[in-house]
């Protein structure tokens, strides 16, 4: 038999209907011969009618106005950080780049040239691949200042001429996140293993560059802790290009929204798009492109693997800090709330981002035209 | 989600405005509720409101489908109210409501009105919502959260402990204090409140 102290917990839930019989039955029992429990109860009921009685106030008058406005004034700022490239000009603004993309790749030679980047290029592992995939951060590049490189073995690895600030003890997965957080411009050389390729010995590929092609939304330097590629060599790269973009988004990637982004194309070089596959889908589709174009000449390549949990710590302590911070700001109220709060937003949305495309994989399809 | 807000919610991904205010079409008058009665300010209400939904279209790619879009929305909601009380916290001076007041003629004890928040929201016209709104305002913020949520909104138990992410034996044993909090704060009031209310 429950006393008064304990029934007393138990009303609100049974209030609410939410006790289970057995206790219902006490709980009932016990209100029928309890005056002070009774009245608890009614005064609860009481309390709670009160609260149900409070009417919904209206939106404040011109709410919706103004409130359309900041959206489209937002949507403006997402659409400004995130160009997009219609199906009409995406091979228009193509041409338009290969200045710049030449321009770059120019003067980077000119940098290896000069013994700049010489010390690093010979880090660089043979993987028997036809161009290697630098230009995805996933692809566990070595930053080209990142003498310390302790992955090298991989054969993914590249040389990559970046300039990107790292900070604290970095292994190679820190140098390849740092760069993603600093490549809004960012520049890679992609030399082929021992620098023997027979199109190109060099190609500079600019990400994010307001002059590149960018298809979709894929957000540059997205961070993807498993990385690939495919090497594709057929007689029509764009189509082969648009086919494979359907294929794909029959595996679970929503193509048309997110999943992939050009990186370049030059005349002579391959045309290299990325996209990200479900990690479940990875097989599924990569099985499927060597039955749907059984013509072409297609090479799958191993499935690399980083740990982001170093990367994930970094930002978990970089959003205790801000947390920290914030709390000491606003206590000494010195103004710098609204930016270490946009900051502290900024970390906890790269978290997210980075958890969520751990479940992808970052394909690199890198398609070359057999005439080449 | 149904299938036209998961159409919704697409086209709201890429920036299309006109989805994005179809889709809160529903949760803007309830955010803005909840807002109001936690911050008891309305022109506060209106702009903190504002900024619950461009924080959720700014958010839209983050979100996980696989929650529930209005949960979502309402923990934004719940964290933008939390923030703001903690703010206007800061920005009041910390005094204790036990404090004794020094004066010539000896120690007196610091009005409770001093520390009361000074609430637009009593705008209403009915003298009986006039009181409970107070005695709802004059609760801990934790306690005034799940009235509000529970009790004025309707949600359930398993909801609240989702938005803000807490055990679902918390929900209740916080919504049973809460309860018995809002029933203290109105004892004074209790012969003026039957008065108006018939049991």
């Amino acid at each position: 038999m429950k006393n008064c102290n304990e029934i007393s917990e138990l009303l609100s839930l049974y209030l609410d209907n939410r006790t289970d019989e057995k206790t219902t039955g006490e709980i009932e029992k016990h209100l029928a011969q309890c005056i002070k429990c009774k009245q608890e109860l009614d005064d609860l009921k009481y309390v709670v009618t009160l609260c149900r009685d409070i009417n919904e106030t209206d939106l404040p008058e011109g709410f919706s106005e103004k409130l359309h406005e900041r959206l489209v004034e937002e949507s403006k700022e997402i659409n400004r950080t995130k160009p997009k490239v219609t199906a009409f000009n995406k091979y228009i603004k193509i041409g338009s780049s290969i200045a710049a993309v030449l321009l770059m790749a120019v003067v980077i030679r000119g940098l290896w040239a000069g013994g700049v980047f010489s010390s690093l290029h010979s880090s660089s592992s043979s993987a028997g691949n036809k161009v290697n995939t630098a230009a995805a951060p996933a692809a566990t590049a070595p930053l080209a200042q990142n003498s310390k490189d302790k992955n090298s073995g991989s054969g993914q690895n590249a040389p990559m001429a970046k300039s990107a600030p790292i900070t604290g003890d970095n292994t190679n997965n820190d140098a390849a996140f740092a760069a993603k957080q600093n490549d809004q411009f960012a520049t890679y050389e992609m030399t082929e293993p021992g620098n023997t390729s027979k199109s190109t010995n060099s190609m500079a590929v600019s990400r994010s560059s307001s002059n590149m092609d960018i298809k979709g939304t894929l957000p540059a330097g997205s961070f993807f802790s498993k990385s690939s590629e495919v090497n594709i060599i057929c007689d029509k790269p764009f189509e082969t290009a648009d086919e494979i973009e359907k294929t794909a988004s029959q595996f679970g990637s929503d193509i048309s929204k997110d999943s992939k982004l050009t990186v370049t194309t030059e005349k002579n070089t391959p045309l290299i798009i990325r996209i990200k596959i479900l990690n479940s889908d990875y097989t599924k589709f990569t099985d499927s492109l060597k039955n749907n174009y059984p013509t072409m000449d297609v090479t799958i390549g191993n499935v690399t693997s980083v740990d982001i949990t170093p990367q994930i710590n970094n930002l978990n302590r970089k959003i205790n800090t801000l947390n920290t911070e914030i709390t000491a700001n606003s206590a000494s109220d010195t103004g710098n709330s609204a930016v270490l709060k946009e900051d502290l937003l900024n970390s906890q949305n790269e978290r997210t981002q980075l958890e969520e495309n751990s479940n992808y994989t970052l394909v690199t399809l890198i398609i070359s035209d057999k005439k080449n | 989600m149904r299938e036209s807000d998961k159409s919704l919610l697409d086209k709201a991904k890429k920036g299309d405005v006109q989805a994005f205010e179809d889709l809160i079409e529903g949760y803007q008058k309830r955010v803005f509720n909840i807002t109001l009665r936690m911050i008891g300010n309305y022109d506060d209400a209106s702009e903190l409101t504002q900024e619950v939904f461009i924080r959720v279209f700014r958010s839209l790619n983050s979100f996980k489908e696989e929650a529930q879009f209005s949960t979502w929305v309402y923990k934004i909601a719940t964290n933008i109210c939390l923030d703001e009380l903690r703010k206007q916290k800061k920005r009041k001076a910390v005094i204790s409501l036990d404090e004794e007041i020094r004066t010539d003629d000896g120690e007196i004890k610091r009005q409770i009105e001093d520390e009361k928040p000074t609430p637009d929201i009593i705008a209403e016209k009915n003298e009986m919502k006039n009181i409970v709104n107070k005695a709802i305002q004059s609760l801990s913020e934790e306690y005034r959260f799940v009235i509000i949520m529970r009790d004025i909104q309707g949600f359930s138990y398993e909801e609240i402990a989702k938005i803000i992410k807490c055990p679902e034996g918390t929900v209740k044993s916080r919504i049973n204090r809460a309860r018995k909090a809002l029933k203290e704060a109105l004892e004074d009031k209790k012969e003026l409140l039957y008065g108006f209310y018939v049991k």
